[in-house]
């Protein structure tokens, strides 16, 4: 609890981490290269105060399912983000980026994101003035939703 | 107007939690000035309260502080459907005895120029998560070290 008591601290000054709403995002793509105008969008979105960027690592993995490990310094396609980068780095563990492996095809490349959602900052703050926190929150994939949007107004009977 | 009008953000949800139930609608107008600057759209916005024996039932907006002048009135209509009951009762579980919470569906609209870019670049978003906080705060202390 002691962790929990510091980090909230933390949050109240303002260039720190708003540790309620940090997320992780794997993006799979035939190549690095085909990378660059999703760096590019993330780089505009770091620039508008939307996000910051924790964390960016790529994965590329060959043929024959072996993982290589990139930094965003050594890569051309990744140009963009080198400016934007948030110097924390370092949140993604050797594990992390393992089990992040299996989500990217042999073949392809894939870039493994920590991302802390900036623009909820002062939702996240006038909750916790008012007492409350964020204690759960998820993405939905966006199969469930478009069959929910199908199924409406019913009360979805999609199976997953 | 842009290709990028017509695509649908990623859809999240948020259970915010309220220790006793005093929610004293702090939060709304940060709400409302997110969806004026189109960062996000609500789906559904929905509220949930636990008895001190543990039963949970959904709240209606309107009974949340009883004095007639919620601003919450201009939440009356975001109600989708998406949002069910089970979801709400299973929220509820979350939360402490004697607390109530906000579950809120929203589209993340300003993720809009990331869905475009990995459309143009084949790509495709395979996982995505957030991070529970003491997750965060190791792995900052462990950076840290």
């Amino acid at each position: 609890m002691a962790a929990l008591t510091d980090a909230k601290d933390d949050r109240e000054q303002g260039g720190e981490v708003v540790t309620d709403l940090v997320e992780y995002l794997i993006v799979a793509a035939p190549d690095v290269a085909s990378l660059a105008p999703v760096a590019e969008a993330l780089s505009g979105l770091v620039r508008a105060g939307t996000i910051h960027l924790l964390d960016v690592v790529v994965v590329v993995r060959d043929g024959d399912g072996a993982v290589d490990v990139l930094e965003v310094e050594s890569l051309e396609s990744m140009a963009a983000l080198r400016e934007v980068e948030g110097e924390l780095g370092g949140l993604l563990s050797e594990h992390d980026l393992e089990l992040a492996a299996f989500a990217v095809q042999p073949g392809s490349a894939g870039m493994v994101l920590v991302t802390e959602d900036r623009w909820a900052g002062p939702l996240s703050l006038a909750a916790r003035h008012a007492g409350g926190l964020i204690i759960a929150g998820e993405r939905i994939p966006a199969a469930r939703v478009e069959a929910a949007l199908a199924d409406r107004p019913g009360d979805g009977e999609g199976d997953d | 107007m842009t290709d990028d009008d017509n695509l649908l953000g990623p859809i999240s949800y948020l259970v915010v939690e309220f220790p006793g139930s005093k929610m004293t609608g702090e939060g709304f107008p940060a709400l409302v000035d997110l969806v004026d600057r189109g960062v996000i759209r609500i789906i559904d916005l929905l509220f949930v309260t636990r008895d001190l024996d543990g039963t949970t039932r959904a709240v209606n907006l309107a009974d949340l502080d009883g004095d007639g002048q919620l601003d919450l009135a201009i939440f009356e209509g975001a109600s989708s459907g998406l949002l069910d009951d089970d979801d709400l009762m299973n929220a509820g579980a979350l939360i402490e005895p004697g607390s109530s919470a906000g579950v809120l569906l929203f589209e993340n609209r300003w993720a809009i120029p990331f869905v475009s870019a990995l459309r143009r670049g084949s790509g495709e978003l395979v996982a995505a998560g957030y991070i529970p906080i003491d997750d965060i705060v190791a792995a900052l202390d462990a950076a840290e070290a």
